[in-house]
């Protein structure tokens, strides 16, 4: 009998409590589990607790019940119980922009958490940030604050930021919301890369998750997949799986939008 | 809801009845919804205080690379960029009351008490307590704004998803910052006031050396002036921080009660110096 690969994150029987109030439980029974290598593509209607879901991944909420493990890969490879150090943890770009840093220029903000944990001067860092603000096409504004930039160029300096750290699990909420087609091509293909090439950025054991309200652009990138329905969490398997799902809700993430 | 008795000669004077029948109801209920509001708030604003103590304790060396320089950056706008503003002040403050003040002792012959009334008026009160407004009106004010538009903006979590403590990173430097800047311009202040103090009597033909005025603030002060002072400045500068923070950070924020925030944050700041001063003037009595 082969053994169970570890799991980078495990939630076992999570409730996500509503933002404002603890007490309102949004989605139960929530039981996901991510190993290396795959990717998840989270699908629901736009408020059903997709960010929530991802907050808690991240650590950034308590769930209501239920619990949340997380291992973090050693420098060996070998996988450690969580340490205190965020390098090698569970990375989250938010939804919407990214939530970049507007005081900082682009440079800056994806120096941030490397000088922050490290302690270190911008110069030490920076051929880093050279490197992922070029991985990300994002060279070019490095010196411009985020505000006057583009929702879609927003959205990568949080993806960089995120990547400084290298990640084992990279948490993208809803990545393609509100982009171009051009925007939504690149990011594919960054992700794509990311999953399939053994990117730098993201060295394995890794593993990528998304959350999306429209299923068609991830069909061929993810390899797992779920829905968070009337708050209920419900695994829809494989990509195959996926297509030949008759599913009211999986048919309507499928279409063509209008 | 109990009726309320009738005033009647019956049962004394006409103010016992009064005090004896109970308030409306509407009144007492605003009362006591504002005092439970007032305590629950103090009771948060006090542990983001020691919060935010322990982590400067804990964290003080953790990244010095990059809040170090936040700290620096803090004090420069708190401090070096109001001097001349506190220049501005201690040239008008001097003028207006210590050059009165000298003439109008010297006029009645009470020359001796002039270091004395200095000492009171500008070391221990009114120094502290208008570079602390100074600092309250324009860094205070920019603080819950810039705190408040992260909150909401979504920019804490976002700190907090990279591993980056938000007190740490934002706080601490402006704790920092508010106390040393309070400290350094009550300083100026102080000293700005009484040279430009001694100008305006010197001007008036007031028969008062410089030997003499300084002679006799010399006099007045004693080392407990001087530590009372950097106490009183620093606890000021630290109240102004925790409490702008406080409003600007520590609770979620909504773009559109940032403006209210703000408001919230400068009349409770102002509340709280002023009844710090209150506790300070008990310690200077009992000197």
């Amino acid at each position: 009998m082969t053994p169970t690969p570890a799991s980078l994150i495990e939630l076992r029987g999570v409730s996500i409590p509503a933002r404002q109030d603890p007490d309102i439980t949004v989605v139960s029974g929530v039981d996901w589990r991510v190993e290396d290598g795959e990717f998840w593509v989270i699908a629901g209607p736009p408020g059903c607790g997709k960010s929530l879901l991802f907050e808690i991944a991240a650590g950034l909420l308590a769930p209501a019940r239920g619990t949340r493990s997380v291992s973090t890969p050693s420098a060996a490879g070998m996988t450690a119980a969580a340490s205190p150090s965020p390098e090698r943890g569970i990375a989250l770009v938010f939804a919407d922009g990214g939530r970049p840093f507007n005081q900082l220029t682009v440079a800056e903000n994806v120096a941030l958490p490397l000088r922050y944990h490290r302690g270190c001067r911008h110069d030490a860092v920076a051929s880093e940030v050279e490197r992922l603000l070029d991985w990300t096409g994002l060279a070019p504004h490095a010196q411009r604050r985020p505000a006057i930039l583009n929702r879609g160029l927003r959205q990568r300096i949080a993806l960089a930021r995120a990547l400084a750290l290298r990640p084992s699990l990279l948490l993208l909420d809803n990545p393609l919301g509100g982009l171009a087609t051009s925007q939504i091509r690149w990011w594919l293909n960054f992700l794509a890369n990311l999953q399939h090439a053994h990117h730098p950025a993201l060295p394995a054991p890794a593993a990528i998750a998304v959350t999306t309200d429209n299923l068609r652009p991830w069909v061929t990138l993810g390899t797992h997949f779920a829905l968070i329905e009337d708050g209920r969490w419900r695994s829809l398997g494989s990509p195959t799986e996926v297509a030949s799902s008759q599913h009211p809700a999986v048919r309507e993430m499928l279409i063509d939008p209008v | 809801m109990p009726a309320v008795p009738p005033l009647s000669r019956n049962k004394g004077l006409p103010w016992q009845a009064m005090l004896q029948s109970p308030l409306p109801r509407s009144y007492t209920d605003f009362v006591g919804q504002w005092m439970l509001r007032w305590i629950d708030a103090s009771h948060k604003m006090l542990a983001f205080a020691l919060i935010t103590l322990g982590v400067l304790a804990t964290k003080f060396k953790t990244a010095s690379a990059v809040v170090h320089p936040l700290i620096f950056e803090q004090i420069a706008r708190a401090g070096l960029g109001m001097l001349p503003m506190i220049g501005f002040l201690a040239a008008a403050l001097g003028f207006v009351v210590i050059g009165q003040t000298v003439a109008i002792l010297t006029k009645v012959g009470a020359q001796d008490l002039i270091g004395t009334v200095m000492v009171t008026v500008f070391v221990r009160e009114l120094g502290p307590l208008i570079a602390a407004m100074v600092v309250l009106l324009r860094v205070g004010t920019a603080t819950v704004i810039e705190l408040g538009m992260t909150r909401a903006l979504g920019e804490v979590e976002a700190l907090e998803a990279l591993g980056i403590d938000p007190i740490h990173y934002l706080v601490v430097p402006r704790v920092l910052g508010m106390a040393i800047g309070v400290l350094t311009l009550s300083s100026y202040l102080i000293l700005g006031a009484v040279f430009s103090g001694y100008l305006f009597a010197f001007l008036q033909d007031v028969p008062l050396t410089p030997g003499e005025y300084f002679r006799q603030l010399a006099l007045a002060l004693t080392w407990q002036d001087f530590a009372l002072l950097a106490l009183k400045t620093m606890a000021f500068g630290g109240i102004l921080a925790v409490v702008t923070c406080f409003h600007g950070l520590a609770q979620p924020l909504l773009l559109a009660e940032v403006s209210s925030a703000t408001t919230r944050a400068l009349v409770t700041s102002l509340i709280a110096c002023v009844a710090l001063d209150a506790l300070f003037i008990v310690v200077y009595l009992l000197m």
